[in-house]
């Protein structure tokens, strides 16, 4: 962050601050006096959810470029049986198939093999041969379906709902309607193991129309994790307090005489953030006190896994110190590699082989580790991507993209592990049955948060708004 | 004889003219404003405001019946028209929940009236 953004930031925070407490908005409350919205000045203070909340903290693992979920999870025997065969008619019913790779015939990889976990016998492939350890731990949703455009149109759905940018992320509305629980650190941060930001931009943990102090907050990797946040070698702490204290004082001054002017206290509660976040980011993201055992069982200590496993060892520290949303985005296995996401078009053995390493590992031991400290009650895990994988082929040995029908799950406090809701075809095309759309995912977390997805509501433009748009359905199934 | 075929002919001119103007269309412009509507009930109904629900489910009960006559007369669409007739149920029981101030279940009828609409577009909304 060079000193432009850094003012921004502040900019942002300080005018998100006041704006909040402008509009006198709050979730599950409605609108408060002018009297009582002037006091608001700290629109992070943590606010009371709509019923008892399943879990404190949500971690959203974005798996960018849209693993083929039929090669991970969704074992589907007829389509080995139909592999090189011109797809039957039937199972394109009803769907639009406009994908760019055109349909070909059926395929699938003699490479690949699935076996069944745990007692409650879900399917994993070989590629995630230590995730599928935790089968008991995940509840699948195997009907997932969404709108199919590109990447960064459906990225933009799966983390805001809206295919236009525009809309708060579904992490930024949890912030505003929650609060913080820690004013040391963000509450919502983005974590990354690239060497620059994810490709689909900032509007996927953007705070939309919501006051922009609830934005996430993106974590770079390495020590770093906000640009220039620490204090400059020329600046002695003494000094910097010092000039931080006379600037409070001149701001306290000022907002004496313009009590109403609550952008102005926010102003002044953003540069006390700011100070305090010098000390606790990097502690919060330092691994160097890690045990040898943790740092090797999130793959540290492997060129493959290293750069993930980071971050989400560092997700599982931020969970510790009770930041609510966690949004990790899957970068590529090797910074200078040939797949730089999930995306295979061709070659899919060669990527998925990548990628699935990459994530395994870390995922395993994150569940594992969350588990040992008695987090995994309070912690929700969700893996989610912006669309699936055909069952036919594209370039010989690649799948193209698939909005019809795919798998996420979900893993932690809260859920019926072990189960799988919904289904697909015979041959992994479409869903059958009921549909689980991005909105009805987001309801469901918002639900074990302790939102209620119809009352979590914003004023904006002369309309509530609420984070499924005029959609969402709480699936009912998969909470314990 | 002449004069006949004249009254024969303007009649026609007519029938067909009257044929026209009983024949709805639903375009994309038609289905913005739907669209547009059903986000305002949407928020009417969170917002409690009980007139301006009533307003608008009611203005989308009307439109769903156009819905309903452009597919029945398209024919060979009968899903559709039998999510219109849905819809139009919808309508109507949030008329009722809004106006007996259960906002609750009027919300969560809304969020039925939205996954039908969007049954409907997976079917017949044309890609741009």
């Amino acid at each position: 962050m060079d000193n432009k953004s850094r003012r921004d930031f502040l900019l942002k925070s300080g005018a998100g601050l006041g704006a909040a407490a402008l509009s006198g908005f709050i979730p599950g409350i409605g609108f408060l006096s002018a009297a009582s919205a002037a006091e608001l000045i700290d629109p992070l203070a943590p606010k009371q959810p709509h019923f008892p909340a399943k879990v404190k903290t949500v971690i959203w693992l974005h798996m960018d470029g849209a693993p083929s979920t039929l090669d991970l999870f969704d074992y589907k025997p007829e389509l080995v049986k139909l592999a090189g065969k011109p797809i039957p008619e039937s199972f394109l019913k009803g769907i639009k198939t406009s994908t760019q790779g055109g349909i070909t015939k059926l395929f699938w990889s003699d490479k690949r093999t699935f076996k069944q976990y745990g007692d409650s016998g879900a399917w994993f492939s070989d590629l995630l041969p230590n995730l599928s350890q935790h089968a008991d731990k995940i509840a699948f949703i195997k009907s997932s379906v969404t709108v199919g455009a590109t990447h960064d149109i459906s990225i933009l759905k799966l983390n805001t709902g809206g295919l236009n940018p525009g809309r708060p992320s579904l992490g930024a509305w949890m912030n505003y309607a929650l609060g913080s629980a820690n004013k040391e650190l963000p509450s919502y941060v983005v974590l990354y193991n690239d060497n620059k930001e994810p490709r689909a931009g900032s509007v996927n943990w953007s705070s939309g129309f919501l006051p922009a102090v609830y934005q996430g907050v993106a974590f770079r990797p390495g020590d770093s994790p906000i640009l220039d946040l620490e204090r400059p070698g020329a600046l002695a702490k003494a000094e910097q307090r010092n000039a931080l204290d006379l600037l409070k004082r001149l701001n306290e001054r000022r907002a004496g005489f313009y009590p109403e002017d609550t952008e102005l206290q926010a102003r002044i509660q953003s540069y006390e953030l700011a100070d305090r976040m010098q000390v606790s980011a990097p502690e919060a993201v330092d691994l160097s006190k890690e045990s040898e055992a943790t740092r090797e069982a999130y793959g540290l200590n492997d060129e493959i896994t290293k750069g993930y496993g980071e971050v989400l060892l560092r997700a599982r520290r931020l969970t510790e110190r009770g930041v609510r949303f966690i949004q990790v985005v899957s970068g590529p296995a090797l910074p200078d590699g040939d797949f730089r996401n999930w995306d295979a078009h061709n070659s899919l053995e060669k990527n998925h082989g990548n990628n699935a390493r990459m994530v395994d590992k870390p995922i395993a031991a994150l569940l594992a580790d969350l588990k040992e400290r008695g987090l995994l009650d309070t912690t929700l895990v969700v893996w989610a991507s912006e669309f699936g994988r055909t069952p036919w082929g594209e370039s010989g040995d690649g799948r193209d993209h698939n909005p019809w029908g795919y798998t996420q799950w979900m893993a932690g406090g809260g859920i019926k592990a072990g189960t799988t809701f919904g289904e697909t075809d015979e041959i992994g095309v479409q869903a059958v049955g009921k549909k689980v759309d991005t909105y009805d995912l987001h309801a469901t977390v918002l639900q074990l948060v302790g939102l209620n997805h119809l009352k979590t509501t914003f004023l904006h433009d002369g309309r509530s708004e609420r984070p499924t748009v005029v959609y969402g359905e709480v699936i009912k199934e998969l909470i314990a | 004889m002449r004069k006949w075929n004249w009254i024969i002919y303007f009649s026609c001119l007519v029938m067909a003219g009257s044929v026209a103007a009983s024949q709805v269309t639903v375009d994309e412009d038609y289905m913005q404003v739907m669209e547009d509507r059903q986000k305002s009930l949407t928020s009417n109904i969170a917002l409690n405001n009980t007139k301006a629900a009533v307003e608008d489910a009611k203005a989308l009960n009307e439109m769903f019946s156009d819905v309903e006559t452009f597919y029945a007369q398209k024919g060979n669409a009968n899903d559709a028209v039998n999510w219109t007739k849905e819809s139009k149920g919808l309508t109507v029981a949030i008329t009722k929940y809004v106006a007996t101030k259960d906002f609750d279940t009027a919300s969560v009828k809304a969020v039925t009236l939205a996954k039908t609409c969007k049954e409907c577009h997976s079917v017949y909304k044309k890609d741009k």
